[in-house]
Protein backbone atom coordinates (compact mmCIF):
# COMPACT_ATOMS: atom_id res chain seq x y z
CA UNK A 1 0.00 0.00 0.00
CA UNK A 2 1.55 3.20 -1.17
CA UNK A 3 0.56 6.03 1.53
CA UNK A 4 2.24 9.43 0.16
CA UNK A 5 4.71 10.94 2.45
CA UNK A 6 2.62 13.88 3.80
CA UNK A 7 -0.01 11.40 5.15
CA UNK A 8 2.70 9.60 6.62
CA UNK A 9 4.43 12.88 8.21
CA UNK A 10 1.00 13.73 9.86
CA UNK A 11 0.30 10.08 11.19
CA UNK A 12 4.16 10.36 12.98
CA UNK A 13 3.43 13.93 13.86
CA UNK A 14 -0.13 13.03 15.58
CA UNK A 15 -2.51 15.40 13.29
CA UNK A 16 -4.43 12.84 12.14
CA UNK A 17 -7.87 12.29 12.89
CA UNK A 18 -8.57 8.79 14.98
CA UNK A 19 -9.89 7.00 11.79
CA UNK A 20 -7.05 8.16 9.67
CA UNK A 21 -4.93 7.00 11.86
CA UNK A 22 -6.32 3.76 12.74
CA UNK A 23 -6.21 3.09 8.71
CA UNK A 24 -2.48 3.85 8.72
CA UNK A 25 -1.89 1.57 11.78
CA UNK A 26 -3.67 -0.86 10.04
CA UNK A 27 -1.94 -0.92 7.37
CA UNK A 28 1.50 -1.09 8.56
CA UNK A 29 0.48 -3.99 10.65
CA UNK A 30 0.35 -5.55 6.97
CA UNK A 31 3.24 -3.92 5.28
CA UNK A 32 6.99 -4.48 7.06
CA UNK A 33 8.35 -1.84 4.06
CA UNK A 34 6.11 0.67 5.45
CA UNK A 35 6.53 0.08 9.30
CA UNK A 36 10.27 0.26 8.03
CA UNK A 37 9.61 3.83 6.32
CA UNK A 38 7.68 4.92 9.70
CA UNK A 39 10.03 4.01 11.77
CA UNK A 40 12.65 5.87 10.14
CA UNK A 41 10.79 9.07 10.49
CA UNK A 42 9.69 8.49 14.22
CA UNK A 43 13.85 8.61 14.36
CA UNK A 44 14.64 10.97 12.28
CA UNK A 45 11.64 13.22 14.63
CA UNK A 46 13.49 11.93 18.01
CA UNK A 47 17.20 13.60 16.71
CA UNK A 48 15.62 16.66 15.32
CA UNK A 49 13.28 16.77 18.53
CA UNK A 50 16.61 17.02 20.87
CA UNK A 51 18.50 19.81 18.95
CA UNK A 52 19.87 22.90 21.12
CA UNK A 53 18.39 20.70 24.19
CA UNK A 54 20.59 21.61 26.50
CA UNK A 55 19.50 24.99 26.64
CA UNK A 56 16.47 24.26 28.43
CA UNK A 57 18.42 23.47 31.47
CA UNK A 58 20.30 27.05 31.65
CA UNK A 59 19.37 29.92 33.57
CA UNK A 60 18.46 32.37 31.15
CA UNK A 61 21.43 34.93 30.92
CA UNK A 62 20.56 38.37 33.49
CA UNK A 63 20.12 40.66 30.28
CA UNK A 64 17.23 38.85 29.17
CA UNK A 65 15.89 39.37 32.36
CA UNK A 66 16.63 42.73 32.27
CA UNK A 67 13.89 43.72 30.49
CA UNK A 68 11.15 41.84 33.05
CA UNK A 69 10.32 42.58 36.62
CA UNK A 70 11.61 45.91 36.81
CA UNK A 71 8.86 47.81 35.36
CA UNK A 72 6.20 46.41 37.57
CA UNK A 73 7.81 45.21 40.57
CA UNK A 74 4.78 43.64 43.07
CA UNK A 75 5.73 45.83 46.30
CA UNK A 76 2.96 45.41 49.40
CA UNK A 77 1.58 48.46 50.34
CA UNK A 78 3.85 48.92 53.21
CA UNK A 79 6.62 49.18 51.25
CA UNK A 80 5.25 51.58 49.08
CA UNK A 81 4.02 53.89 51.79
CA UNK A 82 7.70 53.67 52.97
CA UNK A 83 8.85 54.43 49.56
CA UNK A 84 6.74 57.79 49.02
CA UNK A 85 7.54 60.92 51.10
CA UNK A 86 4.60 62.92 53.08
CA UNK A 87 1.33 62.18 53.56
CA UNK A 88 -0.11 58.89 51.41
CA UNK A 89 -3.08 59.22 49.46
CA UNK A 90 -4.70 56.04 50.15
CA UNK A 91 -8.51 56.66 50.78
CA UNK A 92 -10.39 53.88 50.17
CA UNK A 93 -7.99 51.64 48.62
CA UNK A 94 -8.36 48.15 49.49
CA UNK A 95 -5.29 46.38 50.41
CA UNK A 96 -5.53 44.02 47.37
CA UNK A 97 -6.40 46.52 45.21
CA UNK A 98 -3.80 48.73 46.05
CA UNK A 99 -1.12 45.56 45.21
CA UNK A 100 -2.75 45.16 41.66
CA UNK A 101 -2.31 48.87 41.31
CA UNK A 102 1.29 49.14 42.77
CA UNK A 103 1.95 45.63 40.78
CA UNK A 104 1.42 47.05 37.64
CA UNK A 105 1.98 50.72 37.60
CA UNK A 106 4.32 51.67 39.64
CA UNK A 107 6.42 54.37 37.85
CA UNK A 108 10.04 54.99 37.39
CA UNK A 109 11.48 57.08 35.35
CA UNK A 110 10.76 56.05 31.67
CA UNK A 111 13.19 55.35 29.16
CA UNK A 112 12.89 54.73 25.46
CA UNK A 113 12.95 51.42 25.71
CA UNK A 114 9.26 50.66 27.92
CA UNK A 115 6.20 52.48 27.50
CA UNK A 116 5.73 55.15 29.85
CA UNK A 117 3.86 53.35 33.11
CA UNK A 118 -0.03 54.51 33.34
CA UNK A 119 0.40 55.74 37.21
CA UNK A 120 3.89 57.09 38.90
CA UNK A 121 4.92 58.55 42.27
CA UNK A 122 6.01 61.98 42.20
CA UNK A 123 6.78 63.48 45.77
CA UNK A 124 3.78 62.37 48.35
CA UNK A 125 0.92 61.91 45.14
CA UNK A 126 0.40 59.48 42.36
CA UNK A 127 -0.34 60.53 39.13
CA UNK A 128 -1.23 59.55 35.56
CA UNK A 129 1.30 59.22 33.02
CA UNK A 130 1.36 57.79 29.20
CA UNK A 131 -1.85 56.59 27.77
CA UNK A 132 -3.65 57.55 30.76
CA UNK A 133 -2.67 60.77 31.28
CA UNK A 134 -3.69 61.37 27.08
CA UNK A 135 -7.00 59.80 28.25
CA UNK A 136 -7.66 62.05 30.80
CA UNK A 137 -6.52 65.08 28.92
CA UNK A 138 -8.15 64.25 25.84
CA UNK A 139 -10.77 61.73 25.45
CA UNK A 140 -14.36 62.11 25.71
CA UNK A 141 -16.90 59.72 27.21
CA UNK A 142 -19.23 60.86 24.57
CA UNK A 143 -17.21 59.99 21.87
CA UNK A 144 -14.77 57.31 22.99
CA UNK A 145 -14.99 54.06 21.13
CA UNK A 146 -12.68 50.93 22.12
CA UNK A 147 -10.04 53.15 23.98
CA UNK A 148 -7.67 50.90 26.22
CA UNK A 149 -8.51 53.37 29.02
CA UNK A 150 -12.15 53.90 29.12
CA UNK A 151 -13.49 57.35 30.53
CA UNK A 152 -16.20 57.26 32.97
CA UNK A 153 -17.84 60.10 34.56
CA UNK A 154 -16.36 63.91 34.79
CA UNK A 155 -17.36 66.18 37.32
CA UNK A 156 -16.01 69.30 39.32
CA UNK A 157 -15.24 68.31 43.11
CA UNK A 158 -15.77 70.56 46.07
CA UNK A 159 -12.58 72.22 45.57
CA UNK A 160 -13.00 73.16 42.32
CA UNK A 161 -11.01 70.81 40.47
CA UNK A 162 -12.00 68.91 37.78
CA UNK A 163 -11.94 64.83 38.06
CA UNK A 164 -12.74 62.15 36.08
CA UNK A 165 -13.51 58.23 36.72
CA UNK A 166 -11.27 55.51 34.41
CA UNK A 167 -10.65 52.16 33.68
CA UNK A 168 -7.71 50.16 32.22
CA UNK A 169 -8.68 47.22 29.99
CA UNK A 170 -6.38 45.81 31.92
CA UNK A 171 -8.40 45.55 35.18
CA UNK A 172 -7.99 48.66 37.22
CA UNK A 173 -10.16 51.65 37.40
CA UNK A 174 -10.09 54.85 39.59
CA UNK A 175 -10.47 58.36 40.04
CA UNK A 176 -8.21 61.50 39.15
CA UNK A 177 -8.37 64.52 39.47
CA UNK A 178 -6.49 67.67 37.66
CA UNK A 179 -4.09 69.64 39.96
CA UNK A 180 -1.70 71.69 38.17
CA UNK A 181 0.51 70.16 36.00
CA UNK A 182 -1.25 66.24 36.40
CA UNK A 183 -3.84 64.17 37.06
CA UNK A 184 -3.09 62.93 40.63
CA UNK A 185 -5.08 59.41 41.43
CA UNK A 186 -7.46 59.80 44.39
CA UNK A 187 -8.34 55.84 44.38
CA UNK A 188 -7.40 53.16 42.45
CA UNK A 189 -9.14 49.80 42.32
CA UNK A 190 -8.89 46.40 40.56
CA UNK A 191 -12.25 45.19 38.69
CA UNK A 192 -12.87 41.82 38.02
CA UNK A 193 -13.81 40.83 34.67
CA UNK A 194 -11.85 43.10 32.95
CA UNK A 195 -13.93 43.89 30.45
CA UNK A 196 -15.35 47.24 30.18
CA UNK A 197 -18.96 47.60 28.89
CA UNK A 198 -19.19 49.32 25.43
CA UNK A 199 -21.39 52.62 24.69
CA UNK A 200 -21.20 56.34 26.04
CA UNK A 201 -22.21 56.77 28.97
CA UNK A 202 -21.89 53.13 29.65
CA UNK A 203 -19.93 53.39 33.13
CA UNK A 204 -22.49 55.05 35.72
CA UNK A 205 -21.05 55.83 38.98
CA UNK A 206 -23.12 52.81 39.92
CA UNK A 207 -20.31 50.31 37.88
CA UNK A 208 -17.81 51.49 39.40
CA UNK A 209 -16.01 49.54 42.23
CA UNK A 210 -16.71 50.46 45.62
CA UNK A 211 -13.75 52.22 46.59
CA UNK A 212 -14.14 54.64 43.01
CA UNK A 213 -17.75 55.05 44.01
CA UNK A 214 -17.37 56.02 47.42
CA UNK A 215 -14.62 58.49 46.51
CA UNK A 216 -16.88 59.89 43.79
CA UNK A 217 -19.86 60.35 46.49
CA UNK A 218 -17.03 62.21 48.60
CA UNK A 219 -15.57 64.77 46.41
CA UNK A 220 -18.38 65.66 43.65
CA UNK A 221 -19.79 69.01 43.60
CA UNK A 222 -23.84 68.84 41.79
CA UNK A 223 -24.38 66.24 38.85
CA UNK A 224 -21.35 64.98 37.22
CA UNK A 225 -21.09 66.52 33.61
CA UNK A 226 -22.79 66.16 30.70
CA UNK A 227 -21.51 65.88 26.81
CA UNK A 228 -21.10 69.42 26.39
CA UNK A 229 -20.06 70.50 29.91
CA UNK A 230 -17.25 67.57 29.29
CA UNK A 231 -16.11 69.18 25.94
CA UNK A 232 -16.12 72.34 27.75
CA UNK A 233 -13.82 71.50 30.25
CA UNK A 234 -11.76 69.90 27.88
CA UNK A 235 -11.44 72.95 25.91
CA UNK A 236 -10.67 74.77 29.21
CA UNK A 237 -7.69 72.12 30.12
CA UNK A 238 -9.49 70.99 32.70
CA UNK A 239 -8.95 74.41 34.61
CA UNK A 240 -10.97 77.39 35.37
CA UNK B 1 6.28 40.66 38.22
CA UNK B 2 2.66 40.62 37.01
CA UNK B 3 1.60 37.69 35.38
CA UNK B 4 1.94 38.51 32.36
CA UNK B 5 6.09 38.74 32.72
CA UNK B 6 5.92 35.55 35.16
CA UNK B 7 5.11 33.33 32.00
CA UNK B 8 7.24 35.12 29.83
CA UNK B 9 10.40 34.41 32.69
CA UNK B 10 9.01 31.31 32.73
CA UNK B 11 8.86 30.73 28.72
CA UNK B 12 12.66 32.13 28.16
CA UNK B 13 14.25 28.89 28.11
CA UNK B 14 12.10 27.74 25.14
CA UNK B 15 12.22 31.31 23.30
CA UNK B 16 16.52 30.56 23.61
CA UNK B 17 15.87 27.22 21.97
CA UNK B 18 13.94 28.61 18.93
CA UNK B 19 16.37 31.62 18.89
CA UNK B 20 19.09 28.88 18.25
CA UNK B 21 17.28 26.80 15.86
CA UNK B 22 16.56 30.04 13.71
CA UNK B 23 19.22 32.14 13.81
CA UNK B 24 22.21 29.59 14.13
CA UNK B 25 24.41 31.73 17.03
CA UNK B 26 24.59 31.94 20.11
CA UNK B 27 24.35 35.22 20.25
CA UNK B 28 22.01 35.99 17.56
CA UNK B 29 19.49 33.51 19.09
CA UNK B 30 19.81 35.15 22.56
CA UNK B 31 19.87 39.35 21.10
CA UNK B 32 16.64 38.05 18.82
CA UNK B 33 14.60 36.86 22.74
CA UNK B 34 15.61 40.12 24.10
CA UNK B 35 14.39 42.10 20.87
CA UNK B 36 11.30 39.96 20.99
CA UNK B 37 10.86 40.07 24.79
CA UNK B 38 10.57 44.15 24.54
CA UNK B 39 8.63 44.30 21.50
CA UNK B 40 6.31 41.79 23.68
CA UNK B 41 6.23 44.11 26.65
CA UNK B 42 5.40 47.01 24.06
CA UNK B 43 2.50 45.19 22.83
CA UNK B 44 0.82 43.15 25.78
CA UNK B 45 -2.40 45.08 25.15
CA UNK B 46 -2.46 42.96 22.15
CA UNK B 47 -2.31 39.90 23.57
CA UNK B 48 -5.09 38.28 24.29
CA UNK B 49 -5.75 36.74 27.76
CA UNK B 50 -6.17 32.79 27.56
CA UNK B 51 -4.55 31.99 24.12
CA UNK B 52 -1.34 30.61 23.96
CA UNK B 53 1.51 33.12 25.14
CA UNK B 54 4.18 31.18 23.49
CA UNK B 55 3.01 30.50 20.02
CA UNK B 56 2.25 34.47 20.43
CA UNK B 57 5.87 35.09 21.55
CA UNK B 58 7.42 33.09 18.38
CA UNK B 59 5.48 35.14 15.92
CA UNK B 60 6.85 38.09 17.11
CA UNK B 61 10.51 36.44 17.13
CA UNK B 62 9.97 34.99 13.84
CA UNK B 63 9.18 38.22 12.33
CA UNK B 64 11.93 39.85 14.07
CA UNK B 65 14.31 37.72 12.66
CA UNK B 66 12.86 38.48 9.06
CA UNK B 67 13.34 41.96 9.75
CA UNK B 68 17.24 41.37 10.80
CA UNK B 69 17.70 39.13 7.46
CA UNK B 70 16.14 41.52 5.49
CA UNK B 71 18.60 44.22 6.36
CA UNK B 72 21.72 42.04 6.46
CA UNK B 73 20.88 41.09 2.94
CA UNK B 74 20.78 37.39 3.41
CA UNK B 75 17.06 36.35 3.30
CA UNK B 76 16.68 32.75 1.94
CA UNK B 77 20.44 32.10 1.36
CA UNK B 78 21.27 29.04 2.78
CA UNK B 79 24.89 29.34 4.58
CA UNK B 80 26.41 25.70 4.12
CA UNK B 81 29.76 26.60 5.19
CA UNK B 82 28.48 27.92 8.84
CA UNK B 83 26.91 24.48 9.30
CA UNK B 84 29.85 22.68 8.20
CA UNK B 85 32.44 24.55 10.60
CA UNK B 86 29.91 24.25 13.83
CA UNK B 87 29.22 27.47 14.58
CA UNK B 88 27.78 25.91 17.71
CA UNK B 89 30.60 27.19 20.27
CA UNK B 90 28.01 25.74 23.88
CA UNK B 91 30.14 24.23 26.18
CA UNK B 92 28.54 20.58 26.44
CA UNK B 93 28.08 20.16 30.26
CA UNK B 94 25.24 17.90 30.04
CA UNK B 95 25.85 15.20 27.46
CA UNK B 96 25.28 11.91 29.59
CA UNK B 97 27.73 9.82 26.28
CA UNK B 98 29.36 11.17 23.43
CA UNK B 99 27.38 9.17 21.25
CA UNK B 100 24.33 11.50 22.13
CA UNK B 101 26.41 14.80 22.00
CA UNK B 102 27.74 14.04 18.44
CA UNK B 103 24.36 13.07 17.24
CA UNK B 104 22.67 16.41 18.96
CA UNK B 105 25.21 18.59 17.28
CA UNK B 106 24.73 16.53 13.72
CA UNK B 107 20.97 17.47 14.07
CA UNK B 108 21.73 21.11 14.77
CA UNK B 109 24.09 21.04 11.89
CA UNK B 110 21.33 19.54 9.83
CA UNK B 111 18.88 22.02 10.88
CA UNK B 112 20.90 24.95 10.46
CA UNK B 113 21.80 24.35 6.92
CA UNK B 114 17.97 24.43 5.74
CA UNK B 115 16.41 27.04 3.90
CA UNK B 116 14.89 29.44 6.01
CA UNK B 117 11.47 28.56 4.90
CA UNK B 118 11.91 25.16 5.94
CA UNK B 119 14.39 25.56 9.08
CA UNK B 120 11.66 27.76 10.87
CA UNK B 121 8.96 25.66 9.99
CA UNK B 122 10.88 22.38 11.39
CA UNK B 123 11.86 24.31 14.31
CA UNK B 124 8.52 25.15 15.42
CA UNK B 125 6.85 21.42 14.86
CA UNK B 126 9.71 19.48 15.60
CA UNK B 127 11.53 20.92 18.37
CA UNK B 128 9.09 23.17 19.60
CA UNK B 129 6.37 20.76 19.65
CA UNK B 130 3.36 23.19 17.60
CA UNK B 131 0.55 21.97 16.54
CA UNK B 132 0.41 21.81 11.91
CA UNK B 133 -1.96 24.46 12.67
CA UNK B 134 0.01 26.82 15.74
CA UNK B 135 2.28 26.55 13.66
CA UNK B 136 0.70 27.55 10.35
CA UNK B 137 -1.08 30.42 12.30
CA UNK B 138 2.56 31.57 13.77
CA UNK B 139 3.91 31.83 10.29
CA UNK B 140 0.75 33.18 8.63
CA UNK B 141 0.32 30.42 5.71
CA UNK B 142 -1.79 28.12 4.87
CA UNK B 143 -1.60 24.70 6.89
CA UNK B 144 -0.71 22.98 3.30
CA UNK B 145 2.43 25.26 2.61
CA UNK B 146 3.43 24.64 6.11
CA UNK B 147 3.02 20.93 5.50
CA UNK B 148 5.37 21.11 2.41
CA UNK B 149 7.78 23.03 3.90
CA UNK B 150 7.82 19.97 6.55
CA UNK B 151 7.97 17.14 4.20
CA UNK B 152 11.56 18.73 1.92
CA UNK B 153 12.63 19.91 5.33
CA UNK B 154 12.53 16.59 6.60
CA UNK B 155 13.61 15.03 3.41
CA UNK B 156 16.78 17.03 3.27
CA UNK B 157 17.51 16.19 6.88
CA UNK B 158 16.72 12.55 7.00
CA UNK B 159 19.33 12.62 3.44
CA UNK B 160 21.68 13.91 6.18
CA UNK B 161 21.57 12.57 9.22
CA UNK B 162 20.03 9.28 8.71
CA UNK B 163 22.16 8.29 6.46
CA UNK B 164 25.38 8.95 8.54
CA UNK B 165 23.57 7.15 11.05
CA UNK B 166 23.17 4.02 8.87
CA UNK B 167 26.79 4.01 6.89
Amino acid sequence: MNIPEERLMAFVDGELGPTEQEAVAAAMAEDPALTARIESMRRLRRLIAAAHREVLEEPPPSHLLAGLGERGDVVDLAEARARLRGPVPWRAIGGMAACLAIGLLIGRAPTERRPSPLLATRGGDIIAGGVLAEALDKQLASTQRDEAVKIGISFRARNGRYCRTFTVRSGLAGLACRESDAWVAQTTASTSGGVAPSGPYAMAASDLPPPVATAVDAMISGAALDARGEAQAKARGWRD
Amino acid sequence: MDTFETEIVALLPRLRRFGRSITRTVDDADDLVQIAVERALARRRQWRVGTRLDAWLFTIMKNAWIDQTRARGRRGQVVESDAGTGVWQVADRSQPSADSHLTARAAEQALASLPEDQRIAVALVLVEGLSYAEAAAVLHIPQGTLTSRLVRGRAALGARLLEEANP
